[in-house]
C-alpha cells in the first residue's frame, strides 16, 4: 500500500507515463552535535553511524528529479565538554575536564529528493521524520594531575523529546554505476528538550547501492 | 558491483574506527598529592626526600604496621600517590629529625577525585627520642639546677641508671634497674612532646603532669630538668 502511495505522488509529481522502481541501500558514518543558545560548554562532534534502504522511484522521461522516500535507523548526539586548569600546591596545574556524552538512536523516515546537477553529480534535499527509539546520557568528569587522570562517569536520565523533524541538504555523486557517494547536512528543527534551544545538527557521509 | 561492496566495507570500517574514538581514558583511583613544608624554621621550606608513610589507621601509624604505601617526596617537596584506594589514611611523615609526630596528617582519598594537602614537619623532640617501638634511655648523671651532681646523693642516686622508654605512641615507661628506691620499681604513664623543648610525662593514670624542660638535645643524649620536691632537678639521658 505504502509503494503504491509513493509511486503514485512520484508520477503525479514528475508528470511521466512510464515509471520503474529501485532499491537502494545506504549505510555511513554520521558526526553528529548538538546547537543551540542553551548550550554551554564546549560542543564536539559525537561519532555514530546510519543504516537504511531507500525506495526509489525513477521517471524514464524526466530522469533529473527522483523521489525516494525510506527508512533508517540513524545513531545521533553530542559531547559537551568544559576544561578548567587550576593551580593545586604553587605551580601545580590540575586539570578537570568535565564531558556530557548523548546518544540518541532513532529510526527515521527520510523523503529524499535528488536533483540532477551534472551527469554524476546531485542535489538532496531531505526532510526527515525521526522517531527516538532509546537515549543514553552520560557525565564524566576527569581530573589530571601530572600525567595521572582520576574520574568518574554516570549516566543519567534526559527528558528528550520522542521525535524530531528535521532537514537534510546535500550533494551526492556516482561513483560507479550503482554506488554513490552522499554528504548531507542535517538539520534538526525539533527542540531536543521542551523550553530548552538544543536541535540536532549531523554531517552524514554515506556510501549508497543501488539494485 | 565488487567495487561497490568494497566502499561499504571500506564506510563500515571507518565508522567502527571513529565510533570508539575520543572517549576520556582515566582510573577511578582516588590521586592523592603532599607538599611537605618544614617549618622549622618559620619559613615554611618545602622539603625534598621527605619520606611518607600510608597507614589505613591509627593503631597502624602508632607501630608502623601495616602499611599501605611509602613514598618520598621529589625536589619540589611535593608527591603524587596514585596507588592508594579511597578510604582515610593516617600518614607518617619524617626526613632526619623533622617529622609530623606531634600533629599526624590524617587525609581522605576518594575515588575519582584528586585529594591534596599541605603537610608541615618540624625539628621536635619525638624525632629524637621516640620511635614506634620505643627507644629506650639510661639516666646517666643527675644534678640540681646550678649544675652540681646529684649523682651521688643518696636522696637522688637511686635514680641513676633507671631506663626511660619513649615511645611514638605516647606511652613512657620507667624502669628502675635494680638500685633501690622509694618509688616503684616500674613507672608507667604517657608522654608528648612539645617543639624540642618541652616533655610533658603523664603519671599516676594522669592524675600528675610532669613538665619538662628538655636541652641539649643530640640523637645520643640529652638533659630534662623538672620540679620535684621544691627544687629543679635535672636528668641526663644517654640512648641504650
Amino acid at each position: 500500500m505504502k509503494h503504491f502511495v509513493a509511486i503514485t505522488i512520484m508520477v503525479a509529481m514528475l508528470g511521466s507515463h512510464e515509471v520503474y522502481s529501485q532499491f537502494s541501500l545506504n549505510a555511513g558514518l554520521s558526526l553528529s552535535k548538538w546547537e543551540g543558545d542553551d548550550i554551554v560548554g564546549t560542543v564536539k562532534s559525537r561519532p555514530g553511524f546510519h543504516l537504511g534502504f531507500n525506495y526509489q522511484v525513477v521517471s524514464s522521461s524526466s530522469n533529473s528529479v527522483r523521489f525516494s522516500p525510506g527508512l533508517r535507523y540513524h545513531q545521533k548526539g553530542t559531547r559537551i565538554e568544559t576544561v578548567d586548569v587550576f593551580e593545586g600546591f604553587p605551580g601545580q596545574q590540575i586539570r578537570n575536564e568535565v564531558t556530557v556524552s548523548s546518544k540518541l538512536n532513532y529510526l527515521e523516515i527520510p523523503l529524499k529528493f535528488s536533483f540532477q546537477l551534472m551527469d554524476n553529480l546531485f542535489a538532496i534535499c531531505e526532510p526527515s521524520i525521526s522517531i527516538l527509539l532509546n537515549d543514553d546520557h552520560k557525565f564524566t568528569n576527569v581530573m589530571c594531575l601530572d600525567g595521572n587522570c582520576t574520574g568518574f562517569s554516570e549516566s543519567f536520565d534526559a527528558p528528550i523529546n520522542d521525535s524530531e523533524i528535521s532537514i537534510g541538504i546535500g550533494l551526492g555523486y556516482r561513483i560507479f554505476s550503482k554506488t554513490e557517494l552522499l554528504l548531507t547536512y542535517q538539520l534538526g528543527q525539533s527542540q531536543l528538550v521542551s523550553d530548552v534551544d538544543a536541535k540536532n545538527r549531523t554531517l552524514m557521509i554515506s556510501t549508497q547501492i543501488r539494485f | 558491483m565488487k567495487n561497490s561492496i568494497f566502499y561499504l566495507i571500506t564506510t563500515l570500517l571507518v565508522i567502527v574506527l571513529c565510533t570508539g574514538c575520543e572517549e576520556p581514558t582515566f582510573e577511578s583511583q582516588g590521586i592523592l598529592t603532599i607538599m611537605v613544608i618544614d617549618i622549622t624554621d618559620g619559613e615554611g621550606t618545602p622539603v625534598s626526600n621527605a619520606t611518607i608513610k600510608a597507614y589505613s589507621d591509627i593503631e597502624g601509624w602508632d607501630f608502623e604496621t601495616n602499611m599501605k604505601g611509602q613514598y618520598m617526596t621529589d625536589t619540589e617537596g611535593e608527591i603524587v600517590i596514585t596507588d592508594l584506594t579511597a578510604g582515610i589514611y593516617y600518614l607518617d611523615i619524617a626526613k632526619d629529625n623533622r617529622n609530623n609526630w606531634q600533629y599526624p596528617l590524617v587525609i581522605e582519598v576518594e575515588d575519582g577525585d584528586i585529594n591534596g594537602a599541605y603537610s608541615t614537619i618540624e625539628e621536635n623532640l619525638n624525632a629524637y627520642i621516640s620511635s614506634a617501638s620505643g627507644i629506650s634511655w639510661e639516666i646517666v648523671g643527675i644534678s640540681d639546677s646550678v649544675g652540681n651532681d646529684l649523682s651521688g646523693n643518696p636522696s637522688y642516686s637511686c635514680a641513676m641508671g633507671n631506663v626511660a622508654t619513649f615511645e611514638k605512641t605516647g606511652t613512657y615507661t620507667l624502669q628502675d634497674t635494680g638500685i633501690t628506691c622509694d618509688e616503684a620499681s616500674l613507672v608507667e604513664g604517657s608522654w608528648w612532646g612539645v617543639g624540642i623543648n618541652s616533655l610533658m610525662l603523664l603519671l599516676d593514670e594522669g592524675t600528675t603532669v610532669v613538665s619538662h624542660s628538655v636541652f641539649s638535645l643530640q640523637s645520643n643524649s640529652f638533659s630534662a630538668t623538672f620540679f620535684k620536691n621544691d627544687e629543679y632537678i635535672t636528668y641526663h639521658y644517654e640512648k641504650r
